[in-house]
């Protein structure tokens, strides 16, 4: 049965990725992405990797859906609903992706996998987050922290209005100027 | 066909206003309220179409194709018959033989593009941006934000519930702002005040004061999304409008205060509708609450309370407000001035 | 991935979700005719099935140019998005699917809903649509992070991201008790994921109607299942996250869950008739600024009294 789930996903996966490059409008192949990542999700929980398979649908989908909204807000394409090419110097990606597809599938074939010496733990999800977390705590948390921080840093550089620009030259205003008002009501 | 008639036991219904029809579509209000037949926003979800008057002609006649069918429409002319017409708008709904041939003679989605040059855009609902065939490249231009975004020309109105009858607004859009307004009229919009200067003949000053006001009131809850508080400005109106005394003491003056309470000091109300459409002093919030005092103070007194004079030139000051907003605080600004732009508030207007 | 309800759980449970479903529609039915100033009748209850006998006898809407295969399959996805979130809900002791990572489940489950809200919005090729689906990405993204912090909250109170352990761990204290603000973030985001209530904006009146602007008949008619779908199954998650579970005396621990869940229920489609809609756009401040420190804060004390 899981055998059977197992190719029926695979293939599911592998035709959405082919999909991706065959259609003709934008947002279909952002969707044709977001079913190949669901496909190998799948793939994922029926390893018994439940936690990064539900992980791999909840990051892809949110990112794919932000993904196709900026698509269609700056594409010069009525609501992206024009069929258009969606490949770029074609023969060179075909290329890269056959290769890439090629030495990662001889990888899988080739290398001598080591048989299994022990049981899986009973809760795997507990087991991951010791593995990662439990010896490298420290630099988890400071990587966290470096993250969020490059995070806030790349918006600020990148927005084009800054608490001068809302409380003026010497944020004197107490309340900001913006074209709209948010909703706390400073 | 007892299907459809279980089916369109409550058929929902669009209703649009044109220039004049106030009268007909406060009748037709208050006769769907009765029956619990659900007022509806898009043609999409619409079953009848409800035009309150006759001047809307050939933007009714293009909302009246996007209406997915089964439909029936009335066009009413005389208030009086809103009970009678919606009856017969719903007998029709149950005529199956009489919808299939409705049906077998429309073909192909409905086209809202505007034909030819001299007819205005105004097909009322903001549907599909149809393209021409072959699907042309959207204009690009910077927005408020200093993006580079797609635009689209869409106008809103006159054909749109909860709009002040015969405003068009021409709108270059970008994303939900818009970007570029142009305000035009269908009609002559004002003649919507001579229903309230009737009103007061029969009624009495204070309480077509209290009722213009409230019926502001309704819309502009409508358009805000509270659809509980909006019913109930609806029905403390049609109260003041025809209840007897005794009605209007009871009803009216209580349910102005509940009002008052509710909406008049409901703070996230008054957070969405903060420093929107700044006129004079006064943001959306202050209008829609100094409708309430005033509506309030006009029953207590038993006088007609007095307008907020605004200026003139409303549809240049309407251009202006409403220009680099978005699509919902334009709808909230365009509701707050609903009454002086249809003339159901002019300084004088409801007195004698 | 075991020791769920049996295989008849999985065949079951999209029918039961309709009818709890079913039931928040037929209240808001009964609401909304008090608000009308009518008398409520028993038939009023029925109001859910006249609609959809209304919805299955109109047309169907085509509009210019649509993409109607994503705009269909996104109206179609959400009900099942909806189904896949329930499924790990425990109907008392027990879900359908029991999982050792639930609570990530749901959340994923959710984010599915965005994919096929903004298709719904988008697809008709309408401006109004388009409006819509901008304004639910804009919501989702607000509530996503508080919505994501309440249940780490509850899953971090009782040590495991299974729901059914979560519902154990409240045995002696109830989570609301001591994480009431997390809860309160989590009802705030089952409203705002049903785009209900105030949260409806995306299907605004102010734009014609927004994601649902250009649906009609049966293309609606999912759409709104999916809907009331979603609101039923976010009150049945907030029972064995928040309320105990099926915990309670002398009923079947089933019966605990589907009166707990009712209550919830009521109070959020009660919401819709008692407070106006709020702006995207001004929601969007309130999420970041209040919300998201307030849950913060509260994980904070949260992960203080576990350790």
């Amino acid at each position: 049965m899981e055998l059977v789930l197992a190719v029926a996903f695979g293939i599911v996966a592998v035709a959405a990725a082919v999909a991706v490059f065959v259609v003709d409008s934008m947002a279909r192949a952002t969707y044709a992405l977001l079913v190949s990542f669901l496909a190998v999700a799948a793939e994922l929980v029926l390893l018994g990797s439940a936690y990064l398979g539900v992980l791999t649908v909840l990051m892809m989908t949110v990112e794919m859906a932000v993904m196709g909204v900026f698509m269609i807000m700056y594409m010069m394409n009525p609501a992206g609903l024009m069929p258009m090419s969606m490949v770029h110097n074609k023969r060179g990606a075909l290329s890269i992706a056959i290769g890439t597809f090629v030495v990662l599938g001889a990888g899988a074939l080739l290398v001598p996998w080591p048989s299994r010496t022990g049981e899986p733990p009973a809760e795997l999800t507990r087991a991951l987050g010791f593995s990662l977390m439990g010896e490298h705590m420290l630099a988890m948390i400071v990587i966290g922290v470096a993250l969020l921080a490059t995070m806030i840093s790349a918006v600020l550089l990148a927005t084009d209005r800054g608490r001068y620009d809302r409380y003026g030259d010497e944020l004197e205003r107490d309340t900001p100027r913006d074209p709209v008002a948010g909703g706390v009501g400073r | 066909m007892d299907l459809s008639r279980f089916a369109f036991a409550r058929p929902h219904v669009l209703l649009v206003e044109s220039p004049g029809g106030t009268a007909s579509r406060l009748a037709l209000e208050r006769v769907l309220r009765e029956r619990g037949w659900p007022l509806t926003d898009s043609p999409a979800d619409a079953d009848i179409l409800a035009v309150a008057g006759t001047g809307l002609r050939p933007y009714a006649d293009r909302v009246w194709a996007q209406l997915p069918g089964p439909r029936a429409r009335v066009d009413l002319a005389h208030p009086e018959h809103a009970g009678g017409a919606l009856d017969g708008a719903q007998r029709a709904l149950f005529d199956g033989a009489a919808q299939g041939e409705d049906a077998a003679t429309r073909s192909g989605p409905p086209s809202d593009q505007s034909e030819g040059d001299g007819m205005p855009a105004g097909h009322g609902m903001p549907a599909a941006h149809g393209m021409p065939a072959g699907l042309d490249m959207a204009d690009r231009a910077p927005d408020r934000d200093g993006l580079l975004l797609d635009v689209l020309h869409v106008p809103w109105g006159p054909a749109l519930p909860w709009w002040p009858a015969g405003l068009v607004l021409h709108s270059r859009l970008q994303g939900d702002v818009l970007a570029e307004v142009e305000v035009s009229w269908v009609g002559d919009a004002r003649s919507a005040s001579s229903f309230w200067t009737s009103a007061a003949e029969a009624v009495g000053p204070a309480r077509t004061a209290a009722a213009a006001r409230l019926d502001a009131l309704g819309r502009l809850l409508a358009v805000a999304g509270w659809e509980g508080e909006r019913l109930r400005a609806q029905r403390v109106r049609d109260a003041l409008l025809d209840g007897g005394e005794d009605a209007v003491r009871l009803a009216g003056l209580a349910g102005l205060q509940r009002l008052h309470q509710r909406v008049g000091r409901s703070r996230t109300l008054a957070r969405m509708t903060s420093g929107l459409g700044r006129l004079g002093g006064g943001d959306v919030t202050a209008r829609y609450r100094q409708w309430l005092t005033d509506a309030i103070a006009a029953l207590e007194s038993g006088a007609d309370s007095p307008v907020t004079p605004l200026p003139d030139d409303l549809d240049d000051v309407l251009t202006r407000l409403l220009t680099g907003t978005e699509v919902s605080s334009a709808r909230l600004v365009v509701a707050s001035l609903d009454p002086w732009l249809t003339g159901a508030l002019v300084a004088g207007a409801a007195r004698d | 991935m075991t020791d769920g309800l049996a295989l008849w759980g999985a065949v079951v449970l999209p029918f039961g979700l309709l009818l709890v479903a079913t039931t928040a529609a037929s209240l808001s039915a009964a609401l909304g005719s008090a608000a009308a100033g009518r008398a409520v009748p028993v038939r009023t209850v029925l109001q859910p099935v006249q609609e959809a006998a209304r919805l299955l006898v109109v047309r169907r809407r085509r509009t210019q140019h649509p993409d109607a295969l994503l705009w269909r399959l996104g109206g179609g996805t959400l009900f099942v998005t909806a189904v896949l979130a329930a499924a790990v809900v425990p109907i008392g002791d027990a879900p359908v699917l029991r999982s050792e990572v639930g609570v990530v489940w749901f959340n994923a489950a959710e984010t599915l809903l965005w994919a096929a809200l903004w298709l719904t919005g988008w697809g008709g090729n309408s401006v109004a649509g388009l409006i819509g689906g901008y304004r639910f990405l804009a919501q989702a993204l607000a509530y996503e992070l508080p919505m994501m912090l309440a249940l780490i909250t509850a899953a971090l109170g009782a040590g495991s991201l299974d729901v059914v352990q979560v519902a154990a761990a409240q045995e002696d204290l109830w989570f609301v008790v001591w994480m009431p603000v997390a809860f309160v973030v989590f009802l705030v985001a089952a409203l705002a994921l049903s785009f209900w209530g105030p949260f409806s904006q995306p299907a605004g009146s102010d734009a014609a109607g927004g994601v649902l602007a250009e649906l009609s008949g049966v293309d609606r008619l999912v759409v709104l299942v999916g809907r009331y779908a979603w609101l039923a199954a976010a009150a049945g998650m907030s029972v064995p996250l928040f309320l105990g579970g099926g915990a309670g005396p002398l009923l079947p621990s089933w019966l605990w869950w589907l009166a707990k869940t009712l209550a919830v229920l009521a109070a959020l489609v009660w919401v819709r008739w008692r407070w106006p809609v709020v702006r995207v756009d001004r929601f969007e401040e309130i999420a970041w600024v209040v919300l998201l420190p307030a849950i913060v804060v509260q994980a904070l004390v949260v992960s203080l009294v576990v350790i």
